[in-house]
């Protein structure tokens, strides 16, 4: 058995096809008359354009624009006049053949890409080999057999499968693939994911016990591969396999169902993301809105704090690709386990109850301002609502409001539109907000539940504690009553109760919020269909009427019991 | 139209060039141009890249 990164969820088991990577051999020699070599090089370069057209053509039709994107980068690097230059000087001045001028060439710039500490970076040196490959297989006449003429289903198994050739692949031929090189975000990787494919990549050495025609399995979430497995194995694995695909093609049909229950009561199913990368699946799961955007992350994967024009770039590309879709950002929730390296904050004895998330940005309003603004500024590209995090009273409400009002006069004086009716809302994560919910309901537009949060505050247990981890509950009266007291409260005034913790994407206990009158429910993507089949399988009146014994129980243990009894989800 | 890091210049109108600079946040770039039209084009030069070198 082979363990290595799983890098596309699935199970597949199917023969082996193993592909050797041609050497070529090129030889140095020089050239009497370079002019005409050069002719050679132009005429193979513009062989290999031809061919990249027609595969960016055609993985438009397969994978649509956006995977066709890594082509076009392959052309542009065909076009590009350092890259095709250094190769043409090469041949003219130096009266290299064409062959060895572009190997040098590639090798050099491939190379200075393969030593930059960022994995992208390094990664783009699978390009620049991959694009130069093309023009030499062209320059040398040599007709590579393609993954496209592949007539029997298989599993593929190579060095590293080029971003052309994951982009030819059929895929009822093609059953999975498992590679020596390459990381979870390498080409490779990301079409096997788009493609739906299972693969596990970065294989290693141990690749090469892999035969040709030997039966295996490969299962894209463990990231493991077994090579001609016993009965029993197989047996198990093939049990799995139709396990893993018949819940997928259960769930694929929720992607564009609407998220009402059967008698006729609509949700809002939401999606939590972290950056505009993360859109793509959330588009595919058939989110309705995107009901938390953490922008924590923007300011963590930078080594400053990001300027409002970075932030409104980010804002704005997400609220275009949710295509008016509501989109929920909350702001800057820093401190706590999060840090910023670029941001020393003093060393708290209960970092969880101290400066962090709004109390923070009340205070450094140098920060709070700056996203403020971008915000208020994206809020002309879509439906934009702003939440704050962790607010504990109304005075810290309305001080942020009022922040937010001076950002909206300021950027109105300059100009600048926005939407005038950008909605305000509040996490409700600690038990003060939840209690005075009746206070906060007036003054905001929508609360959003923080589960995670609002346990961990209620129950006094520190979520990060693996000893006490135990009385993490979800299922804790008191955490069931406060959200409850939340939900009505938020009723009462009118406005609509949203939850964006783990706790909204447990089908357990999706009836039970359902019941409470939850008004939207927020996770993360993958456990949207899930979610959906749940909703969309129960009776809002029946929940309704089963909730309401929850909260007279007074043990977890008994409410778990009683949910399992009751509800048919 | 050349811009200059670390004493090493490379053509500001090559994507790969570009990307072989590896250049991060803070670092200093110099941009030479020359030409006609040579104060334009250090100006979008400089736009260019301080909205991160997007289209």
């Amino acid at each position: 058995m082979l363990k290595a990164i799983g890098a596309s969820l699935g199970i597949a088991i199917g023969k082996a096809l193993v592909i050797r990577e041609e050497t070529l051999e090129i030889k140095e020699s020089k050239v009497q008359d370079s002019s005409t070599e050069l002719a050679r090089f132009n005429k193979a370069l513009q062989g290999a354009i031809t061919q990249l057209e027609k595969v960016i053509e055609d993985v438009k039709v397969k994978l649509g624009n956006e995977k066709a994107e890594i082509f076009e980068a392959h052309l542009c690097m065909l076009e590009d006049p350092e890259f095709i230059g250094s190769i043409q000087k090469k041949i003219t001045d130096e009266k290299f053949n064409a062959e060895y001028s572009l190997q040098t060439v590639a090798k050099k710039t491939a190379d200075i890409f393969e030593q930059m500490d960022n994995e992208y970076m390094t990664e783009r040196a699978a390009d620049i080999r991959d694009v130069s490959k093309r023009v030499l297989n062209v320059l040398m006449g040599i007709k590579v057999a393609s993954i496209a003429d592949i007539k029997e289903e298989c599993i593929l198994v190579a060095k590293d499968l080029t971003p052309s050739d994951t982009a030819q692949i059929d895929k009822d031929k093609v059953l999975a693939f498992v590679t020596e090189i390459g990381g979870k975000t390498a080409h490779t990787s990301i079409i096997a994911r788009s493609l739906e494919l299972p693969a596990v990549v970065g294989a290693g050495k141990r690749i090469s016990e892999i035969k040709d025609g030997d039966l295996i399995i490969v299962d894209g979430e463990e990231g493991i591969v077994i090579i001609n497995p016993d009965t029993a194995t197989l047996k198990d694995y093939e049990k799995r396999r139709e396990e893993f695909i018949e819940a997928k093609h259960q769930l694929l049909k929720y992607a564009t169902m609407k998220s009402t229950t059967i008698d006729g009561k609509s949700v809002e199913l939401a999606a939590n993301i972290g950056s505009a990368e993360d859109l793509e699946s959330v588009l595919k799961n058939g989110a309705e809105a995107i009901g938390l955007f953490r922008t924590e992350f923007l300011y963590m994967s930078k080594d400053a704090l990001p300027t409002e024009e970075e932030q409104y770039n980010e804002y704005k590309v997400v609220l275009e690709k949710m295509n008016g879709k509501p989109v929920i950002i909350r702001t800057l929730d820093i401190g706590g386990d999060k840090k910023l390296n670029y941001l020393p904050m003093d060393e708290e004895m209960n970092p969880f109850l101290g400066y962090r998330a709004i109390r923070l940005c009340l205070d450094r309003t140098d920060i709070f301002i700056t996203q403020l603004r971008a915000l208020v500024r994206a809020s002309a590209h879509g439906k934009l609502k702003i939440m704050f995090p962790m607010i504990c009273n109304i005075q810290e409400l309305r001080m942020a409001k009022e922040i937010l009002e001076k950002c909206k006069n300021d950027l109105k004086s300059e100009g600048v539109a926005f939407d005038e009716k950008l909605e305000v809302g509040i996490m409700i994560e600690i038990p003060s907000a939840a209690i005075i919910s009746d206070v906060l309901a007036k003054e905001v537009d929508f609360f959003s539940i923080g589960t995670n949060d609002l346990i961990q505050y209620t129950t006094a247990v520190d979520r990060m504690n693996e000893k006490i981890s135990y009385l993490y509950d979800f299922y804790h009266p008191a955490v069931l009553r406060l959200i409850k007291i939340v939900i009505d409260n938020g009723h009462k005034a009118g406005i609509t109760v949203n939850m964006c913790g783990e706790m909204a994407g447990d089908t357990n206990l999706i009836p039970v919020l359902l019941g409470f009158g939850l008004d939207e429910f927020s996770m993360s993507a993958s456990s949207i269909l899930r979610a959906r089949k749940a909703i969309t399988n129960s009776s809002f009146e029946e929940c309704k009427k089963l909730s309401e014994p929850v909260l007279s129980f007074g043990d977890s243990d008994e409410i778990k019991g009683y949910i399992k009894a009751s509800f048919k989800a | 139209m050349l811009i200059v890091k670390e004493n090493n210049e490379y053509n500001a109108k090559s994507i790969v060039a570009i990307m072989c600079m590896a250049a991060i946040k803070n670092d200093e770039l110099i941009i030479r141009t020359n030409g006609v039209d040579e104060e334009a084009a250090a100006v979008a030069m400089v736009k260019i890249i301080e909205e991160g070198l997007l289209k």
